[in-house]
Formats: C-alpha cells, structure tokens, sequence
C-alpha cells in the first residue's frame, strides 16, 4: 500500500491544496508544516472573493485549517525543505510519496533520505520549465497547465506523473489565487484517481525552455490579455 | 486618475539589483509609463547627434582580432564582452548554432541568477571577476537577446532584455562616448518597438 503525505509551508499555494484536500474528504497519511510564523498577508477583498469562488479562503492561515479539521501534523519551526531536521524525519518516515507544495531545488541528502516527493509545476513541461511559466504560456497560447512530476535534482525535468491544461482567467490575480488554484485542482484530479499509487510516470520529452522570473511589463501584457474584452 | 510612474529603472540597478519577485499590477496605465520613461531616455540619447549605430563598425572598434572561429569550444577562461562579440559576429552570419546558442544561454542563466554580468568566466561559466561594470557586456547581451526573439518570438529573450535594458537605463549618467550613446539609442528603440507590437498582436493600445 503507497502512503502519501504532504509538506505544506504557510502561504496560498499550501492554503488552497489544504482547503481542497480537507473539502473533498480526502485523507493523507502524513502531514509536515514548515511554519516560520511569518505575517499573514493582508489581501484585497477582491482576492479574497475570487479565490472563494475556486473553493478555497487566502485569508485563513494553514494552521487554522490543520487544526479546525482535527488534523495530526508535525510543525517546523522554519521554511527549508533542504534542513538537516527535514532530513531527520524524512529518514524515519513511513511515507512513499510527499508532495512538496515549495519550490526550489532538492539538495541530495532530501532527495536520498527515503520518500519521494511530487512537485506542482504551473507549467506543461518541457515546453515551460521554471519560473512564471503561466504568464508566458497565456501570452503565447492563450492557455496555461500544471505538471505533477516526481523531484528531481534538477530544476523541472522529474518524471511526469499528470499534466492539466486550463483556460486563461477572466481577472488579474493570477499570482495569489490562479495559480493556487490550478495547482490544486490538478492535485485533486491526482488523488481521486490514484495517479500516485498507480505509479505510471512517464520520461520528459527532450528539449523544451526554461524561463525566468517574468519583467513586469511582459506580466502586464499578460494580466491585460485576461481582463481585456 | 492615479498616475503610474516606471520606476525600475530609477535606482542604480548595479548596485542594488532588482529581484521582479511577484511584481504588482497596475493595469494598461503602467505599460504607458513605460514608454513614456523609454521614450524621455531615447530623445535624451538622440540630442547627442552620435553616428548611426554599425555593429560591424563596433565590434571591430572592441574587439578588432576577433575571428568567427574563436570560441568553437570554451576550453579557457574568457572575456565577457569578447564572447558576446563572438555571438554577435555569429548570428550576423547566420551561423546561430547550436553551440552559440548554449553559451548564449549560459550567459542568460549568469545574468538572471546575479542580475550582473562579470568580467570574465571559467568554461564553466564561473564567474573570475568581481568586476560588473562594463556596461558593454549589459548592451551586448540585450542586443542579442532583442535579434534572438525578432527571429524566434522565444519570449524569454525579451524577457532578459528588458531587465538588461532596466539596468542600462539605470546608468544613463555614465553614457558619454559614440558607441554606448548609439547602441543605447538602437537597442530602446528595438525593444520599445517590439514591446509595441507584442501588444498590438494582444489587442493592446498603450495610450502615451
């Protein structure tokens, strides 16, 4: 039997695979929280209210979700997928499979210590490695998706688990709420299907692209493609 | 109406680089703030009355030794500013091949990860130098990355060039002679052309 568990960190791509994963009754074996007890962030209410359309609350911390649903989990003092103290535990831990919800490299140590782990790429790999694939992809085809892959210790290549094309949005937040909100939309399509446990990952196709963090006009001329009629 | 001011280019990106972590949005207001910025630094540049821009003429000015075969292999540390006239001599020659095109994006993958560009490297791109002053380096690479996406729209070379360009503009104080004065002109006008007409392809009118 393959155990999942997941590695949740305090921001809103964790807050919305929480949320979703607690409302459609699905139950993970293990459950890590790298919490540095950071600030909240104080959000538009239009965020706020598009993002409840998608199912999910960016206003309400991990935490409250972890404990209002009555959920066992280990906290971390910190956010470093690659401490030594992550290493400790991850060499002791029952769990195949986490799913990791930062991003960043693996350093080998993680990648050895036992489990494997699932990243959420908003990006249809190889085409669209790295970072703010999804503003790239709506500018050139209108269209954004998400890849589950197994981590690597490179940057995006990991074997694929399940890919996911969406529609461009209709609004402008993109980064704090759709981007969350793919991601876990492709997650749950993973776990009410067993992707995990059926195990049929697949090689990356060779070549592709691997983008950097997008300039602010090329992310303006993206947004303006959503919201404009 | 609140006004929007192109402000990524008004410190000394050099020596404070800029992160472009999760950018806000300000709507179509900010893309016209962006040409106009732009548009106020090229006329400052034309005023100078420089030669128009040769890059033949430049690159033979910089490096006049500089052969087509000069970096087949990268088995040497080597100067920045000679590799970037090698890639440019290159494409000039339709000779973008495979191997121009990864230390072009060796080069792409220094830049984004420092937001500077040294000296000089290793053949592994390790950077020998805590030297990223000459601004050349900064106009080569934007000039390229700009003649790259003209041929294959890859947005992610007008993406690098914009930062370049940001840094560039940034320094405009220290552009006093004919060739960074010309260059400069050249690539702004480049990118703000090509940033028009990405927009113009999206249904976008930038009012400025």
């Amino acid at each position: 039997m393959v155990k999942t568990g997941i590695i949740l960190t305090p921001d809103e791509r964790s807050k919305a695979y929480i949320q979703k994963i607690v409302k459609n009754g699905i139950s993970l074996d293990e459950i890590l929280f790298m919490n540095d007890k950071r600030n909240e962030k104080d959000f538009d209410a239009r965020e706020i209210n598009q993002a409840k359309k998608y199912g999910f609350d960016i206003s309400q911390p991990v935490k409250e979700t972890l404990k209002t649903a009555k959920l066992d989990f280990q906290q971390f003092d910190f956010v470093d997928i690659n401490h030594h103290d992550i290493e400790d535990y991850l060499k002791n831990s029952q769990s195949n499979f986490f799913i990791f919800t930062g991003g960043g490299i693996l350093k080998k140590e993680i990648l050895e210590s036992g489990p494997k782990f699932i990243h959420l790429h908003p990006g249809i790999v190889p085409e669209y490695r790295g970072s703010t694939c999804f503003y790239y992809s709506i500018i050139k085809e209108n269209k954004l998706g998400v890849t589950a892959y197994i981590m690597d210790k490179n940057l995006d290549t990991g074997d694929i688990i399940f890919q996911k094309i969406f529609e461009k949005p209709d609004h402008e937040f993109i980064d704090n709420v759709f981007d969350p909100h793919i991601r876990s939309e492709t997650l749950l399509e993973i776990l009410n299907h067993n992707l995990i446990e059926k195990g049929e990952f697949r090689k990356q196709d060779k070549g592709g692209e691997t983008y950097y963090i997008i300039h602010p006009i090329l992310k303006h001329i993206s947004i303006l493609c959503c919201v404009k009629k | 109406m609140k006004k929007f001011e192109y402000n990524y280019s008004k410190k000394d990106l050099l020596e404070s680089p800029e992160k472009y972590q999760m950018s806000p949005y300000f709507g179509e207001m900010f893309l016209s703030s962006y040409f106009k910025s732009r548009n106020e630094i090229i006329k400052k540049l034309e005023k100078n009355n420089c030669p128009s821009f040769n890059l033949t003429g430049i690159i033979s000015i910089l490096h006049p030794n500089l052969t087509i075969n000069k970096f087949e292999k990268l088995e040497h540390e080597f100067n920045t500013e000679e590799l970037l006239c090698f890639i440019l001599l290159k494409i000039r020659q339709g000779q973008f091949n495979i191997i121009t095109r990864k230390f072009l994006n060796k080069l792409i993958t220094k830049f984004e990860i420092k937001k500077r560009l040294f000296l000089s490297y290793n053949p592994d791109f390790k950077n020998l130098s805590g030297d990223f002053s000459n601004l050349m380096n900064y106009f080569l690479l934007s000039l390229i990355c700009l003649m790259v996406y003209e041929s294959t729209t890859n947005l992610k070379y007008l993406n690098t060039s914009l930062k370049l360009n940001d840094i560039i503009c940034s320094q405009q104080q220290k552009l006093s002679n004919d060739i960074d004065i010309s260059l400069g002109e050249y690539i702004l006008k480049k990118e703000t052309r090509l940033i028009l007409n990405l927009c113009k392809n999206k249904g976008i009118e930038p009012n400025w």
